[in-house]
């Protein structure tokens, strides 16, 4: 069975297992229209049902607080767990197991020990996707004054320098806003959230499409509403550090995330085309073809490819052709 | 005996790391029992940190080369949170020469863990500050039980059955009873792991004396996957050192084969024999036809 692995990215707090949490609970939807079938390790799909309580939980007081509670490692990198989920035609054995990395944001802070550093760096080396998680209201607020401290846009441009220094194969980035249901409530607002990000990420988009990673580096733009009824409220300080707070947009506002599957999409639109093309039988594909024996397979891509949005605030910077 | 907390600051940069704590220092150190491979009865080996679901409130005891090593985790603080509003876990982890006194001591914390009395007496004894954005009061944490309760400890000798179930208030109590009247087996192994989400298979391959995990879903514990007791230890050397001795039907199997086979290669050459003296007598087809010409 192939393997593909992805990673969440981003330091500490900016929300990259609560985005975790939302994509899985979109995956049965999301692949269900297909031939497809999810087959998750029963204890990664019974721990992401209780992040997926914890994130709803925000809703339980207007000043949303808490959520989904933070990684940790029990004993350094290598007890860190990752969410195995097997994919395959429905009725059969899964031929391709997507296999989720997530790790305590500390790993990048300066305080992270060489040892932690060093895993992150090769995660980036050995994923075929990245998920960069961004805190919305960091890159949006004050006109992204708290966005260096939160998100750490010219640390992750140097991870990921780190890692793509001898890429040879492609690779999928999404960069996925989170906590923005602020700021996609109209046409300019989204557009300026757009324009923001590519702003507060000239350096990394700038190092994407350099010669060497044009071809290689797939760059795909998916905000998603992990809640969809929070939203940003103020910013209060903490010995001048500043702690971002958020409410209901009702009392009786309910739980209505928005667009956590896209992200998905694109995966899957990516991870299958990879797939489909290490299938090949070189001299025989015409018999693969004549057979039908990806048929389903295609199928389903062309189904992720349909519901994946692609203008607004959504946008694929470059390298569609690994996802077509 | 070594002592380690771990848990986070309020920071962005302080995330969750242990501490190895003393009289004298606090300074980042994962206890080594939890990095290391421990053999299981069935030869394989196995992480301590792959039997619990860390973040969940867990409990692991366990003897491996002459120490002690109790792990608790998933305490949630009652009022520290981080700087996104979510609350603080500490974990404690005692690492100790393995000794009656020493059994005796971490089964009492065992008992006061699997009863709820200890979470808010650590969390009391973590605050915010330090180096690595919390520290420790060593010496409240030191004390964490009171005399009576060490006192109520008692030592009659381990049940022998190997047993899991859900992890349930019921069975942590009876749990706690257990653990508070009676040793642990002697066993070289993990022996108590009480955890969240794991699955039983992993439980069982790793051979836990007693298991408690979210993910069974029985009531009240499985019938024991294994006994051992000392007359069973007794057989099993036994059998182990004396020669192999065949039953009366081993034997009888054993000579029938012979005989089958035998009659079989027998059979197999008075073929051959026949062929061989049929080709002998008859001549070959050329000189046939030609004697007949003639």
């Amino acid at each position: 069975m192939q393997e593909l692995k992805i990673t969440m990215l981003g330091p500490r707090g900016v929300g990259k297992t609560s985005l975790l949490t939302a994509m899985y609970e979109q995956f049965e939807s999301t692949i269900g229209r297909t031939n497809l079938e999810l087959s998750p390790d029963e204890e990664s799909s019974a721990i992401l049902q209780e992040r997926l309580i914890e994130l709803k939980s925000l809703l339980d007081d207007f000043e949303a607080m808490g959520g989904v509670q933070a990684t940790e490692a029990p004993a350094g990198p290598d007890s860190l767990r990752s969410f195995k989920f097997g994919i395959g035609k429905k009725a059969q054995k899964p031929s391709l197991e997507l296999n989720f990395c997530d790790y305590p944001g500390g790993y990048i802070a300066a305080k992270a020990s060489l040892e932690e550093k060093q895993f992150v760096k090769e995660l980036l080396t050995e994923c075929t996707a990245v998920i960069l998680t961004i805190d919305a209201p960091a890159l949006m607020e004050d006109k992204g004054k708290w966005h260096e401290l939160i998100n750490r846009p010219q640390q992750m441009r140097d991870l990921f320098k780190n890692a793509y220094r001898e890429l040879d194969s492609p690779r999928l980035v999404i960069l996925a806003p989170v906590k923005c249901e602020k700021y996609l409530q109209d046409d300019k607002s989204k557009l300026e959230l757009v324009q923001q990000l590519k702003k507060g990420y000239a350096n990394l988009l700038d190092y994407f499409s350099s010669e060497n990673l044009l071809t290689l580096v797939t760059v795909v733009v998916t905000p998603v509403q992990t809640v969809g009824s929070v939203v940003f409220s103020r910013i209060e300080f903490n010995q001048e550090r500043p702690i971002f707070r958020f409410r209901k947009i009702s009392h009786s506002a309910e739980y209505t995330p928005q667009d956590s599957e896209q992200p998905l999409r694109y995966l899957l639109r990516f991870m299958l085309k990879l797939h489909l093309d290490s299938r090949k039988w070189e001299f025989f594909n015409f018999l693969r073809e004549l057979l039908g024996v990806d048929n389903y397979l295609k199928a389903a891509v062309k189904e992720f490819a349909n519901g994946c949005k692609n203008s607004g605030e959504f946008a694929v910077l470059q390298g569609e052709k690994w996802i077509n | 005996m070594e002592m380690y907390v771990q848990s986070c600051g309020f920071s962005v940069d302080d995330d969750y790391r242990w501490l190895k704590v003393n009289a004298d220092f606090q300074q980042p150190e994962i206890p080594l029992i939890m990095t290391r491979l421990i053999l299981t009865d069935n030869r394989t080996e196995v992480r301590i940190t792959d039997l619990i679901q860390s973040e969940a409130p867990s409990l692991v005891l366990a003897r491996n080369d002459g120490e002690l090593f109790l792990l608790v985790t998933g305490l949630e603080s009652r009022e520290r949170q981080d700087f996104r509003g979510r609350k603080i876990r500490n974990s404690v982890a005692l690492v100790c020469q393995d000794s009656e006194e020493n059994e005796l001591f971490l089964r009492a914390i065992s008992v006061a863990v699997l009863r709820g009395k200890l979470e808010g007496k650590i969390d009391s004894a973590v605050a915010f500050g330090g180096e690595y954005g919390f520290q420790v009061n060593f010496d409240q944490i030191q004390t964490l039980l009171s005399e009576d309760e060490l006192r109520n400890i008692n030592s009659i000798a381990a049940k022998q059955d190997y047993k899991i179930g859900k992890n349930s208030s019921e069975l942590k109590a009876e749990l706690a009873d257990e653990l508070a009247e009676y040793s642990l087996p002697l066993d070289n192994r993990i022996l108590v792991v009480v955890t969240g989400i794991k699955k039983e298979s992993t439980l069982m391959q790793a051979g836990v004396w007693r298991g408690l995990s979210n993910l069974l879903e029985v009531e009240g514990w499985k019938k024991p996957y294994k006994k051992r007791s000392s007359f069973d230890e007794a057989v099993k050397i036994f059998h182990q050192t004396q020669p192999e001795k065949k039953t009366i039907n081993q034997k009888l199997n054993q000579e029938l084969d012979i005989l089958l086979t035998s009659s079989f290669i027998f059979l197999i050459g008075l073929l051959l024999l026949s062929v061989l003296l049929y080709q002998s007598d008859s001549p070959p087809r050329i000189e046939k036809k030609l004697l007949l010409q003639m």
